[in-house]
């Protein structure tokens, strides 16, 4: 329909939680789709992170109150956004400690440490709908660096630094060509 | 409130249920199917069928539009979204005239209005024109579903085609050929 609409001369924007549309399809099937159909005119929020309120009913009419835009994180492997913020915090200055970074922990990510400021830092991330409590944090003696995907904090505490989502993708964005393929090719494929 | 003993009772009337209907009114059996709204189900009045007469229409526009290209020269195309509908009205009242007929043809009374068990094997409908009616089966099929227009066929092969139209039209019910 979205053709068909764009084809009446609407303007048409799908919006899907998937990264890809016909997500039951074969990808290389889909992304010609997707190509021919943007090539139409045929704009694609994917990934969707979103804030929905759906009325009525088929048949009848429907009306869609929504903020989307499509979110790297909902396409990111939880590695990967490690690998991302790892990259990020080494590019201001902080020094990743590889030894200490473990595949599954409840504390921490890894350990970082400042050459200049001679500060020691541990990381978190969490990537699901979960939210993180800074007062979890206030009786760890060294700095804290969190990060929460869904860009959820809840609490306070001085000694914890909580990173913005906007800032990653940001940084993301300058890196393109040097950071992991990856990366590059999850941006293509939102078309950020 | 007695109910109306009936051979075979069923709620809703979309692809399962009017088949189903059909096939026992011919075979004699005294058959009720309870409607909340849509005659012929959701499939011929507001899914299936309307978005493809509606993608049809998109496409007549488009090759218009690319008409030159293949050698054909046309002035300004511009699209008439009153007719598009219009034409997509026709066709679902088209359909809901060749529902009714069908009912009449095979004996199956058409009950419009939304159902409810009351108790086992009885339907309770509260009926479209105010009136209440009870109906005990001897057999009931809630909503069957014995053909679904609309799931499980959503696997492209591996050459699948990328037309959308053929792939819609290849998930058209099977009750009638007519296209659209």
């Amino acid at each position: 329909m979205a053709q068909a609409y764009r084809r009446f001369g609407s303007r048409v924007t799908v919006i899907g939680d998937d990264p890809r549309i016909l997500s039951h399809e074969d990808p290389d099937v889909a992304d010609e789709i997707r190509r021919t159909l943007r090539e139409e005119g045929v704009d694609f929020v994917l990934a969707a992170a979103r804030t929905f309120a759906i009325e009525g009913r088929s048949g009848d009419f429907y009306r869609i109150n929504a903020e989307v835009f499509s979110d790297i994180f909902m396409i990111l492997s939880p590695e990967e956004t490690e690998d991302l913020l790892f990259l990020y915090l080494q590019n201001l200055g902080w020094f990743v400690i590889s030894n200490s970074r473990k595949a599954d922990s409840t504390t921490f990510e890894y350990l970082i440490v400042n050459p200049k400021t001679r500060e020691r830092a541990i990381t978190h991330i969490k990537t699901g709908n979960s939210s993180l409590n800074l007062n979890d944090y206030a009786t760890i003696p060294q700095k804290v660096f969190l990060f929460q995907s869904n860009g959820i904090y809840s609490g306070d505490a001085s000694n914890v630094t909580c990173i913005h989502r906007n800032d990653l993708i940001s940084f993301l964005k300058a890196s393109r060509g040097w950071v992991p393929g990856v990366f590059d090719k999850k941006m293509e494929m939102l078309g950020m | 409130m007695s109910p109306e003993q009936v051979d075979i009772l069923i709620l809703g009337s979309g692809q399962g249920g009017k088949l189903l209907a059909w096939h026992m009114g011919q075979a004699g059996k005294r058959t009720v199917v309870v409607e909340r709204r849509w005659v012929g189900g959701s499939c011929p009045n507001i899914a299936c069928m309307p978005s493809k007469n509606e993608i049809w229409g998109a496409r007549i526009g488009h090759l218009a539009r690319r008409a030159a290209h293949f050698g054909t020269l046309t002035g300004p195309v511009s699209t008439d979204m009153a007719r598009v509908r219009q034409r997509e009205r026709e066709m679902v009242d088209r359909e809901i005239a060749f529902h009714l007929d069908r009912y009449k043809a095979t004996g199956v009374e058409l009950v419009m209005g939304p159902g409810r068990f009351i108790a086992p094997k009885t339907i309770e409908v509260q009926m479209n024109d105010g009136a209440t009616r009870v109906f005990a089966g001897s057999q009931v099929f809630p909503q069957p579903r014995l053909a679904r227009g609309d799931s499980g066929y959503s696997r492209s092969r591996r050459c699948g085609s990328v037309d959308p139209h053929r792939g819609a039209r290849a998930r058209l019910p099977t009750v009638s050929s007519r296209h659209p």
